[in-house]
């Protein structure tokens, strides 16, 4: 198992989520478990850096599709990725996770767009 | 370009599933005051009802009285007019806070939902999927048989979230949808009751001859556990032919790294040439990558690309020895000695594993004649024995030109001595002196030079392998066949439908091989034919030539063949293929098969099962006995449930009604898509699952490849069977009729086709399909069978 560690900043009311290593299940299950938390805190915004995480496998996506569900759709929250690997950016689209957030190119633009 | 101007530029298409895709991007978009007038005109010329509501949807989100929605009182009355303000309902319900959302639902119950129109119920289902309670679970489920697609997308999103265990019973019509989407969605559901029965479904999307039905089998591929479709995704990417499909397929296998993926897909990239060979080529170095950056690897993936490539020739190697050391057992002397000249073959090429074999064999070989040629044929690489003249040392060391002119008049031990010593760096210098000779040379010294240029030759040579292809001798003729292979497969191609019929097995089964490299279904499906045979060697060639494939495309061939199979040679020889390429998914079926009760050869399957247990452990020490066999108990297990509850969606049940159906209503392929995104986007998810692998790709802030033209046809390889219409001998152009698909092609015949047919011809063979012109396909001529 691949060492797999998470980061959170909040800059300009937007919460900042940078995984770092594999995201398969266990990756997958921190990301939710973070955001999770976030929320009843009353974080709305949310951008997801997976510069330092290339590789998501389909569980990976599985999770961060359902917390994407659970941002936009129940909380009427908003999403953004950032750090997309070409991989990433592939099945992002493919799954089409960038129909529910969309994609920068680098934090400081996706804190922009989403703290306007 | 300005975004919102490329999108607005969409939205002119005529392709309504285009503009209903754009529409869900401008959906969330700040827009300036000309922008929404611009949209505003958009809207007036609009005539889709669907999109129509859509739009209007946008719009009033910058109109003025936008800040002022009704509140709840408001709604409340908005739901009792007859002819309520869809809009504003539908705005209102997607905007409601968790706080009144209980109140408005009492609101939707009390005005009877359920009879909404088809525009607003995919708004109330994702309200309710939000905010739904157990009392909602019967009027979101009679919904789950909706007609409109979008509802019932929607009603299933809200089901799976308010009670997903009723979505059981709405399994088969789900099933039975016209819609792929809608299908491929209920094999997703399917694999929480059913997991094995729904592999089976989404094997048959997955294979299915419909575009559409492979797009959506892909998209729901990421929904699935890998490990449970890695063997059914390696047999996809190793049939479809479709270039932009395979790419798809490689992101899956790219997300999802696994050690023991990347030399499947070797094997699988070595079975293809040309652009095909590239895309899994590309998709076996994404996989490297992605496991070193994982972290899951350490080795760099050149370094692991290396390992692979010398770990592929050793196994071929060994299987090469495993099948021609069966046949030294053989109570056939012919086929005792082939076998053992096949393995001094190896040995002559610096291979010692077979020395070994050879030896014991030379032991115990009771046929003098066997014997001697065996041992004559390794010691010297000749068949006939020594003449009495020796070789003059000075001959073989002679400057060039003198060699050269003197080559047809040496004694064959020195030619073969000169052969010996062909290599890549003398190539062209030794073979300049040999080539004008070759006709005058013996069949078996020109099979040696088909050899030497198998290994080193260059296209040059193509025509003096063409002409070997005249031959009537088998030996000679499979030789050129191995050699065109691999020094100018497309020469070989056009000839390769007569090669297929021809009367010797195994010129067959070379020609099959190298056809497999084109169209590998065929081929396959060639080989299946053969294994039919009543001749124990016919299958025995057929067995072999599975042995050439890679192993994902026809690991299900070999077990049914094994299921079968009577001769125990054979059997040996399945079971030589299936150890060497030992993986779970191939040791979880073997053992089904034995203990399930079902075979009267559950003592065979169990020897192959301890065989296969034994060599993944020794590949991956990472697995243990006690951990494959309870998960292949577990396996079993699931097996003998799903038999006792699979009737009603059974997958041939379920194909067999669709097939009626279709007979009795062949619904318009355009129209289903159109229905699928016609409407407004409801919930996320819905949308996830329409516009993916239906709508064509939508702007993104990502880096994307360049997008093809709406509508043209991705270049693909096509067999058709038609009559032919037209010719336009000035420009080779013949227009084929196909009434089976009801498709009209537009082919340029190269000259390399020969005489063009005439109006009337029928036609069977292949076509590069490359483009789409006012109806009819467009395309280039490859082959005629």
């Amino acid at each position: 198992m691949s060492n797999f560690t998470i980061t959170t900043a909040n800059i300009n009311g937007v919460f900042i989520i940078r995984p770092c290593g594999y995201v398969d299940e266990h990756g997958g299950a921190a990301i939710f478990a973070t955001v999770q938390k976030a929320l009843p805190e009353g974080h709305q915004k949310f951008i997801l850096n997976l510069a330092a995480s290339p590789v998501i496998n389909s569980q990976g996506i599985a999770q961060i599709i359902e917390l994407a569900e659970i941002i936009v759709d129940e909380k009427n929250g908003e999403l953004a990725f950032t750090g997309l690997s070409e991989l990433a950016g592939g099945v992002f689209k493919m799954v089409g996770l960038l129909q529910m957030g969309d994609a920068y190119p680098s934090e400081q633009q996706a804190v922009e767009a989403l703290g306007n | 370009m300005d975004p919102v101007k490329e999108l607005f530029a969409e939205l002119s298409s005529p392709d309504p599933s285009i503009r209903f895709s754009v529409l869900s991007r401008i959906e969330e978009m700040p827009l300036t005051a000309s922008q929404i007038a611009e949209f505003r005109g958009m809207l007036a010329s609009e005539c889709e009802p669907g999109i129509r509501f859509h739009m209007q949807k946008v719009l009033a989100r910058f109109e003025p009285g936008e800040q002022a929605r009704p509140d709840r009182s408001g709604i409340a009355e908005l739901l009792q007019q007859p002819g309520k303000d869809e809009i504003s309902l539908a705005l209102y319900l997607e905007s409601v806070k968790r706080g009144e959302a209980q109140a408005v639902a009492d609101e939707l119950r009390k005005s009877g939902w359920v009879n909404f129109s088809a525009q607003l119920l995919p708004s109330v289902l994702k309200f309710l999927k939000k905010f739904g309670a157990a009392e909602d679970v019967n009027a979101v489920a009679a919904l789950c048989s909706h007609g409109d697609p979008r509802v019932l997308s929607a009603a299933i999103e809200a089901l799976e979230k308010l009670s997903p265990e009723r979505l059981r019973e709405h399994i088969v019509p789900l099933l039975l949808n016209a819609n792929s989407g809608i299908r491929s969605r209920a094999v997703r559901i399917l694999y929480r009751f059913d997991p094995s029965e729904a592999l089976r479904h989404f094997e048959s999307m997955l294979f299915s001859s419909s575009e559409e039905e492979k797009q959506a089998a892909l998209f729901h591929s990421f929904f699935f556990p890998f490990k449970q479709i890695e063997s059914l995704m390696l047999r996809y990417i190793s049939v479809e032919t479709d270039s932009e499909l395979i790419k798809k397929a490689g992101l899956v296998f790219m997300a999802n790294p696994d050690r023991q993926i990347p030399l499947r897909l070797l094997e699988a990239r070595q079975a293809c040439v040309g652009e095909k060979y590239q895309l899994i080529d590309s998709i076996l170095k994404g996989v490297l990558q992605s496991l070193f950056q994982a972290g899951l690897v350490n080795a760099e993936p050149a370094q692991m690309l290396e390992v692979l490539e010398n770990h592929f020739r050793e196994k071929r190697i060994r299987l090469y020895i495993e099948r021609f050391s069966l046949g030294l057992k053989s109570g056939d002397a012919e086929t005792r000695l082939k076998s053992a000249l096949k393995l001094c073959e190896l040995i002559r090429h610096g291979v010692e594993e077979p020395r070994s074999l050879i030896s014991d064999f030379l032991k115990k070989e009771k046929d003098e004649k066997v014997v001697a040629r065996v041992g004559q044929f390794l010691e010297s690489g000749r068949l006939e024995p020594e003449t009495a003249r020796k070789i003059e040392p000075e001959t073989v060391g002679k400057s060039e030109p003198e060699t050269a002119k003197a080559f047809i008049d040496l004694l064959p031990e020195q030619r073969q001595k000169i052969y010996d010593q062909i290599n890549r760096e003398n190539y062209g210098q030794q073979m300049a002196g040999i080539i004008g000779f070759f006709a005058r040379l013996p069949v078996e010294e020109q099979i040696a030079v088909l050899g030497i240029i198998e290994r080193s030759g260059t296209r040059r040579e193509t025509e003096l392998m063409l002409r070997c292809l005249e031959s009537d001798n088998a030996d000679l003729l499979t030789a050129a066949i191995d050699a065109l292979s691999v020094v100018n497969p497309e020469a070989l191609h056009p000839l390769l439908p007569q090669l297929i019929k021809h009367r010797f097995d195994e010129v067959k089964v070379a020609a099959i091989k190298v056809f497999a490299l084109f169209d590998k279904k065929q081929a396959i499906s060639l080989v299946e034919q053969m294994l039919h045979s009543i001749r124990p060697v016919q299958r025995r060639n057929a067995i072999f030539c599975l042995a050439h494939f890679d192993y994902a495309s026809v690991s299900q061939i070999l077990l049914t063949a094994l299921k079968n199979e009577s001769d125990e040679e054979n059997q040996q020889q399945i079971f030589s293929i299936l150890l060497s390429n030992a993986d779970e998914e191939t040791f979880f079926q073997v053992y089904v098969e034995a203990r399930s009760g079902r075979s009267n050869r559950a003592e065979l399957y169990a020897r192959l099962y301890a065989g296969l247990v034994a060599k993944i452990i020794a590949a991956d020490p990472a697995k243990t006995e006690a951990g494959l066999f309870a998960a292949a108990e577990e396996r079993l297990e699931e097996e003998k449930r799903s038999q006792n509850q699979r009737s009603a969606y059974q997958l041939e049940k379920i194909q067999k009604i669709r097939q009626e159906s279709q007979k009795k209503s062949e619904p318009d392929p355009g129209l289903i898509r159109f229905a699928v995104v016609a409407y407004a986007i409801g919930a996320i998810l819905t949308a996830l699952i329409w516009f993916l692998f239906m709508a064509p790709p939508t702007p993104q802030k990502v880096a994307k490849p360049a997008a093809r033209a709406a509508g043209q046809p991705k270049s693909m390889t096509k067999t058709v069977k038609g009559v032919v219409s037209g010719v336009d001998a000035a420009k080779r152009q013949v227009d084929i009729a196909d009434p089976a698909e009801q498709k009209t092609y537009r082919v340029h015949f190269p000259e390399k086709a020969g005489a063009l047919p005439v109006i009337g011809n029928a036609f069977h063979g292949q076509l590069k399909v490359t483009g789409e012109r006012g109806g009819i396909l467009i395309g280039e001529w490859l082959n005629a069978f």
